[in-house]
Formats: C-alpha cells, structure tokens, sequence
C-alpha cells in the first residue's frame, strides 16, 4: 500500500488487486530475503508551495509509478520551476526516471526542474538517458 | 576501403586480421589519417596498448581523433553498439564517420568470448544504412583460431597482409544462433521466486546478498537498479514472474533472471532510444551499466545474467 498526499487531502491508496501468493510449499525450494516482514514498495508525495514542487520520498517502480506520474502532471499544468527535495527517495526505475524527464520536456520553454539530493540511481540512468541540453539541474 | 566503401550498403564492417605492431599501424594509420583527410570524424575504440601506440603514431593528428579504451568502456560488448558505436556516429550523422573497433583481444574470458562474437554479428544488424565504416583489428597472433574463424563470419569484408577481400564465410544471423547457448548452472546461488507484487523484495535480495558478497557504493545500486529492471521486464514480458539468482564466481558478483519469455528481437538493449520517446529503456541501463551481460533466449524462456566485478 502507498500514501499519496495531495493537497490538504491525504489519500491512501491500495495497488491493483493482488495476484494470489504462490503456495508455501513452492516457495520453499528458495530462500527468502534475509527479512521476512514482507517489503511493499511505499511512495509519499507531499506539494511544497514556495517554490512549486514535491517532497517525495520512498521507492518509485511500476507499483507505484501511477501517483509519480500523476503528481508531475500536476505541476507540468502550473507551467512553472519545478523543484524536487528527492533526499528520502530510496528508489526510482528507469521508467520513473523517464517520466521526469518527459516532465521536464513539457514544461514551458525556460522553465526547468530542479532536483534537490537526488539517489544515485536517479542521476546515473538521468546521464544514460536524458538529453543534453537538458531542462533538469542537479543540486546534490 | 575505398573499394568497400563504394559497395551497395554505405555501412562498411571489415576485419582486420594482424600480426605485430607494424602490420595494426599498416592498416589503422592510413585509415585514420584518411578519414581526416576527409572531413570525417574518427573514434578509435581499441585496447589501451594499442590506444598508446596510435596515439603516439599519430603526432599532432591524434588531438582531433576520439580515443576511447574499449577494455573499459566496452569490457561489456553489449554496452559497445549504444555506448560506443552509436553514441559516436549519432552525433554525426551528416556525413561518413570512421571507427576502429577492437571488441575482441587476448585474454578475454571464455565467459565473455560468446557475447563479444554476437556483439560483431549484430553490427551488422544495427547499421545498415548508415554512412559509418568500422574497422575490427583481431591480433592473430594472439587469439585462437576459433576466433579468427568466428570473424570470418561476422565481417562481409576482411583485410590480411594480402589485402582485402570479401568474407566467403560472413553469416551473422548464423552466429548469433550458434552462439544463442544455455548459461552453465552456478555451484552455489542463491535464489528467489518473484512475483507481481515482490519488486522491492527483489531489490532487498540481490542488494543483500551482493552487499555481503563485497560489492558497495554506487555499483551496489546499479545491481539493485538492474535487478529491478529485469524483474520488472519479467512481469511485463516474461509471463508475469520468474526467478532471480545470485552468486559469486571469480571476483564477481553474478545474477539471473530466468523468466518464461522469449527474446525475438536480437538487438535489444543494444539500440538508443530517443530522450522523447516512450518505452522500455531497462535492458539499455542493463548493458550500459554492467561488466558483462550474458542472454539466453528460446522457446523454453530466457536467462539474462549480469557480472558486476567486486
């Protein structure tokens, strides 16, 4: 499950339905992670006001990626600097670091993102598939 | 190369087969300095030895050639075609680029020598059309005769001290079949079933047990990135789970994903997608960011395994 904060409004939002787990005895055969408390992907969106942006925090992979993709619409429509306080964003795929940079691309000529403390898995796919000259800045 | 150049195709793919330092600057120095003398933009992509030895050759000439060491830079070959070849002729596409690309040298592994065979077979797949020239020395008096062989069958074009002449054997799309083999078994992996809803998990696995095995820092979380990417292409491609493995072997870390999906497209991975465009980039970061990726796809489903060196 993921937490999505819009606005004044804090929604929890459950994924699509879960596929069954397979049967214990089929999953024996293999070790689990060293952790057996189970690991769901958690997304925390929270709007900043001055200047426009997100604080996001937690992991962003196809489980989550609709509320990612969704808040970046969200301020690609306000049209202005997008700023990003990414320090407790643990993960991001290259999907959702695509998104970014499509975001970044449908802002009005000018305008830019600004990505504040960025994971390394952020900037290393950003430098392997962005464009350059690029509307995204880098502040670590 | 002035004959091949003029051929059908405007890609031009020859090897160059070579004995000692005299005969690789025979062949590569005119090449080079023509291609200059052209207007033509030059990346030589070859082993850091024989990097210096053009390097040196080549005097004042040498400021205006990229030099890129392919021991590095292509230690994956299946980084070469998106991180080298293409990366370099992309930026020039108004006019005829020039690249030595040496792939191939003593002492790659027998776990690396079938990627790089397929990586030369699928130049061939990646440029038709392309006004580019890339010249693969092989040094024959170090490596094997199977390899010179396998070059024969990679290249339409091959060059030896007794000149040029087109390859009686070339069969790319033969190569990448014969060469399409199931990965041997590790001794000792761990392993892990994953499902629509395990990604993070996933990620927690191959990073806790590459963590354990020696591997940190950045490269760590390349390993937990790539591990996510190929779980993921397994749920959207690969029947909707699979079963990713991890073990060490020769001072490196290694993990497969092993999914019910079959890879009919050979050049995946290996092509830049265009920053606007939407789709699945996650094979691409695979090849660009690891030391080695192996595949084996089939009917019976596909196994990408990934080497990080600790």
């Amino acid at each position: 499950m993921f937490i999505l904060y819009f606005g004044t409004v804090a929604m929890a939002i459950r994924p699509e339905q879960r596929s069954p787990r397979p049967p214990p005895a089929a999953r024996s055969a293999f070790s689990t992670p060293g952790v057996h408390e189970r690991h769901s992907p958690v997304l925390r969106i929270i709007p900043l006001q001055t200047p426009p942006g997100l604080r996001v925090s937690g992991e962003i992979d196809r489980t989550t990626r609709k509320p990612w993709e969704a808040a970046l619409e969200g301020l690609v429509v306000v049209g202005r600097d997008m700023h990003l306080e990414l320090s407790d964003l643990m993960f991001i795929d290259v999907r959702g670091t695509w998104l970014l940079t499509e975001a970044a691309h449908s802002l009005p000529s000018g305008k830019r993102v600004v990505l504040h403390h960025p994971p390394h898995c952020l900037r290393s796919v950003l430098a392997l598939i962005g464009s350059f000259p690029s509307p995204i800045e880098v502040e670590t | 190369m002035d004959t091949a150049s003029a051929d059908l195709d405007p890609f031009v793919h020859p090897a160059l087969f070579y004995r000692g330092d005299h005969e690789y600057l025979q062949a590569t120095l005119p090449f080079i300095r023509g291609g200059l003398a052209a207007g033509e933009p030059v990346a030589v992509a070859v082993p850091e030895r024989n990097l210096r030895l053009l390097w040196s050759r080549l005097g004042t000439a040498a400021s205006e050639v990229r030099f890129i060491d392919m021991t590095q830079a292509g230690r994956n070959p299946g980084r070469i075609i998106p991180g080298i070849l293409r990366a370099f002729a992309d930026l020039h596409t108004d006019r005829r680029v020039r690249i030595v690309g040496e792939p191939i040298w003593p002492g790659r592994s027998a776990t690396e020598y079938p990627a790089c065979v397929q990586h030369e077979a699928l130049i061939n797949l990646a440029f038709p059309g392309r006004e580019v020239t890339i010249l693969c020395p092989y040094d024959v008096d170090g490596l094997e005769p199977e390899v010179v062989k396998d070059a024969e069958m990679t290249h339409p074009v091959l060059i030896d001290d007794s000149g040029l002449r087109l390859s009686a054997a070339y069969a790319p799309e033969r190569v990448i079949q014969d060469y399409n083999r199931p990965l041997p078994d590790p001794l000792d992996a761990a392993a892990f079933r994953f499902g629509a809803d395990d990604l993070a998990e996933v990620r927690d696995f191959v990073a806790g047990h590459a963590s354990r095995a020696g591997l940190s820092g950045e490269r760590l979380e390349d390993l937990r990135l790539i591990a996510s990417e190929l779980a993921a292409n397994s749920l959207d491609y690969g029947g909707g789970g699979g079963v990713v493995r991890i073990w060490t072997e020769d001072g490196q870390v290694v993990t497969d994903v092993r999914d019910a999906g079959h890879i009919a497209d050979p050049l995946v991975g290996r092509r830049p997608v265009d920053p606007r465009q939407r789709g699945s980039r996650g094979l691409l970061v695979t090849n660009l960011l690891s030391d080695l990726v192996r595949i084996h796809t089939g009917a019976g489903g596909t196994t990408i395994r990934v080497y990080f060196t600790i």
